[in-house]
C-alpha cells in the first residue's frame, strides 16, 4: 500500500513538474522565442543558399504544353 | 361567455381552497365462494384435409426478409489513404539537404560572435528583468481589490506585451486565472494537433520545411492564434479557439499533403494522381462531387494564408516579380502568386489545376504565369460572367461548371458522384444556417461573436471547406450553443470594451489580419461583420441535378471580393448603406488597398454619401500583402487620429495607442 502511494506520489510530482514546465513555456512565449531566435535565423540562411530554378535560364525550345 | 369563464375560475379557486379530504377506514368481510363441478363437453371432430388441400392451391406469399441497415463506419476525413500513399523520395537529395542544414548550424556555431551573442542575451535579460520589476512595482502599488481583480479578470494594458524589434511577444497575456488556464489548454491542444498531423508523414513535412521559406511561418501559427484572441475572455475566447483550431487543422493536413506530393519532397506519384489543384480564389465546393480525389487550394498555403500569419512572407515574392518588370501598383494578390513562381516557392505537384478569372483580372495573369511555370500541368480556366445578378448568365456559368467537371474526370479518371455532392451541400447548407444565426445575434444590442477569428473562420468555411469536412458542423453547433448562452446572459463579447458598433468594408490588409482585435482592445470599436462575410447565403439545391449546377454557379459568382468589389455600384455602395442599417453601426472602417483599381474609383462617392448619411467613415490605406507601403503602425495612426480629433474619444487601453510591431509576425 505504502509502495503504491509512493509510486502515485512520484507520478503526481512528475506530472506537476511537466505541467509547470509546459506552463512556463506557454506563459513566457518560449515556443515563439525559440522559433524566432534560433530556428528562423538558421533556416533563413539555408533558404538563401539553396539553388533555385531560374526562369531566365529556360531554354527557348521549352514550350508550354498545358492543355 | 366571460361570465361563465369567471364562474369556472372562481369555482376552481374555491376548490383549491378546500381542505384535503380523508377517506374513512372501511373493513371488508371475508367471503368464501362455493366449489362448482363443471360438466365435460366433447367437441365434434372436423375433417381438415379438404381445407389443407385448398390452402395448398393458393399462391404462396413469401414474407420479405428485412435486414437492418448496416451502420457503416463513419468515413474518416481526410481519407486516411491519402496520408498512407507511398512516397517516392529522392533520398540522396534529401540527404544533401539535411547535410546542408547541419553544416549551417555548425557554421553558425563556429562563426557566431559569441561576445555579441552574450551581450544581446544580457540585454534581453536586462529588459526582461526591468519589465518584471516594473510589473511587480505596479502590482505592489495596487490595492488588494485591484490585485484580486487582475488575478481573476486579467491584465488591462496589452501594449506592454510587445517589444520594439522583436518578432515574438515578451510573454503571453494574463487573462485571469480561469481564462489563462483555458488558453493554456488550447495552446497544448494546438501544438498536439500540429505535431500529430505532421507525424502522419514526418519526413516529407520536415523536408518541405527545409525547402520552403513559407513553411517556417506556419510554425508560428500559435503566435497568430494569440494575436487574434488578445483581450478575449470567457465565451468569446472559447468560440475563437474553437474556430481557429478548425482552420489550422485544415492547414496542417494540407501542408502534409503538399509536402507528400511535391516532386522535390515526398514525390508521391500515387497521391499526385488524385490531387486536383485550384487557385486560392476558386472555391472548394466543386470537389464535393469527387469524394475519391483530394482538392487543394494550391496557392493558399504558400501565399495567401501565410501572409496573414507572417506579415513579411510575401515581401520577397513581390520584389522578385517587380524586378522582372511587373508594375509596383499591381494588386499584391496576383503579384505575390507570380513572385512565388519566380522564386520557385510553389511545390510541383498534382494531376491538374483549376484556375479562375476571380475575383478580378489579376488572377488571369497569375494563372497564365502558373501554367507557363508548370507546362506539364493541365489547366482549366473557370471564367464566370461578372454580371452575376443577370439570371440569364447563370446557364452560361453552369455550363462552365459542367465543362470543369468533365475536365477533372478526364484528367484523373474519377467519376462525378451526385450523392457525395448532395451530402456535402446539405452539410454546407446547415453551416450557412448557423452562420445566419450569428448574424442575427450580432445585429442585436448584445453582439457575441466578434473579432478576427470569426472573420477568418467565415471566409475559410465559405471558400475552402465548403461543407467537405464532416468534423466542422460540430464546431458550428458548439459555437452556436456558447453564443446563445452568452447572449441569454447578455455577456459583453469584449469585456468593458463595447463602445462603438463598427463594420469593415472593402478588401482587408492581409498583413494586419488581427486589426479588428486591435481596434476593439484599444478604442472599443467592435467590428460586427466584414464585407467579405456577407456573401451567398441561399441554401444550395440538393435534389435536382440541373438546378444544383445552377446554384453552384451562383455561389461561385459571389465569391469573396467578387460579390462586392467587382459587383458594380449597387453591390458595393448601396449594399454598404443597407448593411449599415441592418447592423446598426456608427463607424465604417473603409479599407483602401492602394492597388485595388476597382475600389479606388468609388472613394469620392462613398465619402460623400457617408457624410450625408451621418456615418463615421475611417479610410485605412494599405497594400494588402506588402507592409512596407503602409505599415501596421501607420494604419493604427490613422484610426488614433480620427478617434481623438473627430470622435473626441479616450482610448480604452492607452498602452495600445502606440507600440512597435514592425518586425512582429
Ligand atoms: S484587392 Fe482588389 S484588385 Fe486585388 S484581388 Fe481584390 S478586388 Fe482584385
Amino acid at each position: 500500500m505504502k509502495k503504491a502511494l509512493k509510486v502515485l506520489g512520484k507520478i503526481a510530482a512528475i506530472g506537476a513538474a511537466v505541467y509547470a514546465a509546459l506552463f512556463a513555456v506557454f506563459y513566457f512565449d518560449l515556443d515563439g522565442k525559440a522559433l524566432f531566435k534560433f530556428v528562423e535565423p538558421t533556416l533563413v540562411k539555408h533558404y538563401d543558399n539553396m539553388p533555385r530554378r531560374d526562369p531566365m535560364s529556360r531554354p527557348y525550345g521549352d514550350k508550354p504544353t498545358n492543355e | 361567455m366571460a361570465d361563465i369563464m369567471n364562474a369556472i375560475g372562481k369555482t376552481l379557486d374555491l376548490a383549491n381552497d378546500l381542505p384535503p379530504m380523508r377517506m374513512p377506514d372501511v373493513k371488508m368481510p371475508n367471503i368464501k365462494l362455493p366449489n362448482v363441478n363443471l360438466p365435460k363437453v366433447e367437441l365434434p371432430k372436423v375433417d381438415t384435409s379438404k381445407a389443407k388441400a385448398a390452402a395448398e392451391k393458393l399462391p404462396k406469399f413469401s414474407v420479405p426478409k428485412f435486414s437492418l441497415p448496416k451502420f457503416e463506419k463513419k468515413a474518416k476525413y481526410p481519407n486516411p489513404a491519402f496520408f498512407k500513399a507511398k512516397d517516392n523520395m529522392d533520398w540522396k537529395a534529401q540527404g544533401e539537404n539535411l547535410k546542408e542544414v547541419g553544416g549551417i548550424i555548425m557554421q553558425l556555431f563556429k562563426e557566431a560572435d559569441w561576445k555579441d551573442f552574450l551581450l544581446r542575451q544580457k540585454n534581453g535579460f536586462a529588459a526582461d528583468f526591468a519589465r518584471v520589476k516594473s510589473e511587480v512595482e505596479e502590482l505592489s502599488a495596487m490595492t488588494p481589490e485591484e490585485r484580486k481583480d487582475i488575478f481573476l479578470h486579467g491584465e488591462k494594458h496589452l501594449g506592454k506585451l510587445y517589444r520594439s524589434g522583436c518578432m515574438a511577444t515578451v510573454r503571453r497575456e494574463w487573462r485571469g486565472a480561469k481564462d489563462t488556464a483555458y488558453d493554456f489548454y488550447e495552446w497544448l491542444h494546438m501544438w498536439g494537433m500540429l505535431l500529430g498531423t505532421f507525424s502522419h508523414d514526418l519526413v516529407p513535412a520536415l523536408n518541405a520545411t527545409f525547402h520552403y521559406r513559407w513553411m517556417i511561418s506556419y510554425m508560428c501559427c500559435v503566435g497568430f492564434m494569440d494575436k487574434n484572441t488578445l483581450g478575449q475572455k470567457g465565451s468569446a475566447l472559447k468560440m475563437s479557439h474553437l474556430m481557429i483550431y478548425d482552420i489550422f487543422r485544415y492547414v496542417a493536413e494540407n501542408l502534409v499533403f503538399l509536402a507528400k506530393c511535391d516532386e522535390k519532397n515526398g514525390n508521391s506519384k500515387e497521391l499526385n494522381k488524385k490531387v486536383v489543384l485550384f487557385d486560392e480564389m476558386t472555391m472548394g465546393q466543386i470537389m464535393a462531387g469527387f469524394p475519391d480525389l483530394l482538392g487543394i487550394p494550391y496557392q493558399l498555403m504558400p501565399v495567401f494564408l501565410v501572409s496573414e500569419i507572417d506579415q513579411l512572407t510575401c515581401v520577397p515574392y513581390i520584389d522578385a516579380v517587380e524586378s522582372f518588370g511587373l508594375p509596383a501598383d499591381t494588386c499584391p494578390v496576383p503579384s505575390s502568386e507570380c513572385g512565388a513562381l519566380v522564386l520557385d516557392a510553389l511545390p510541383h505537384m498534382g494531376a491538374c489545376f483549376i484556375s479562375s478569372s476571380m475575383p478580378c483580372d489579376g488572377s488571369v495573369m497569375a494563372s497564365s504565369y502558373m501554367s507557363r511555370r508548370f507546362p506539364d500541368l493541365p489547366v482549366f480556366h473557370l471564367t464566370f460572367p461578372v454580371r452575376y445578378e443577370y439570371e440569364e448568365t447563370v446557364e452560361d456559368a453552369a455550363e462552365d461548371i459542367k465543362a470543369c467537371i468533365k475536365f477533372v474526370e478526364e484528367k484523373t479518371g474519377a467519376k462525378w458522384n451526385w450523392d457525395a455532392y448532395f451530402t456535402n451541400m446539405k452539410r454546407f447548407n446547415e453551416e450557412t444556417k448557423y452562420e445566419l444565426e450569428k448574424w442575427e445575434v450580432n445585429k442585436t444590442p448584445y453582439p457575441q461573436i466578434i473579432g478576427p477569428a470569426y472573420e477568418l473562420f467565415r471566409k475559410w468555411n465559405y471558400e475552402m471547406d465548403g461543407g467537405s469536412d464532416p468534423r466542422v458542423p460540430k464546431t458550428f453547433r458548439k459555437v452556436d450553443k456558447i453564443m446563445k448562452q452568452a447572449y441569454e446572459r447578455r455577456e459583453e463579447a469584449w469585456r468593458g470594451k463595447m463602445k462603438y458598433r463598427g463594420i469593415v468594408w472593402s478588401c482587408p490588409a492581409h498583413y494586419y489580419a488581427n486589426f479588428s482585435n486591435w481596434i476593439a482592445n484599444c478604442w472599443g470599436v467592435d467590428i460586427l461583420v466584414e464585407m467579405e462575410s456577407l456573401n451567398f447565403t441561399k441554401p444550395l439545391e440538393t435534389e435536382d441535378k440541373e438546378l444544383a449546377l445552377q446554384d453552384l454557379a451562383r455561389l461561385y459568382e459571389r465569391m469573396v471580393m467578387r460579390r462586392h468589389t467587382n459587383g458594380g455600384y449597387r453591390n458595393v455602395v448601396d449594399e454598404l448603406w443597407r448593411q449599415c442599417e441592418a447592423w446598426n453601426v456608427e463607424i465604417i472602417i473603409m479599407y483602401q488597398n492602394v492597388a485595388c483599381k476597382n475600389m479606388s474609383t468609388l472613394q469620392g462617392i462613398l465619402d460623400e454619401q457617408a457624410r450625408d448619411k451621418g456615418y463615421h467613415m475611417i479610410w485605412l490605406e494599405h497594400d494588402l500583402m506588402d507592409p512596407r507601403t503602409v505599415s501596421r503602425k501607420s494604419m493604427r495612426a490613422k484610426v488614433n487620429e480620427y478617434m481623438r480629433t473627430v470622435m473626441k474619444a479616450e482610448p480604452v487601453d492607452p498602452s495600445l495607442v502606440e507600440f512597435d510591431d514592425e518586425n512582429a509576425m
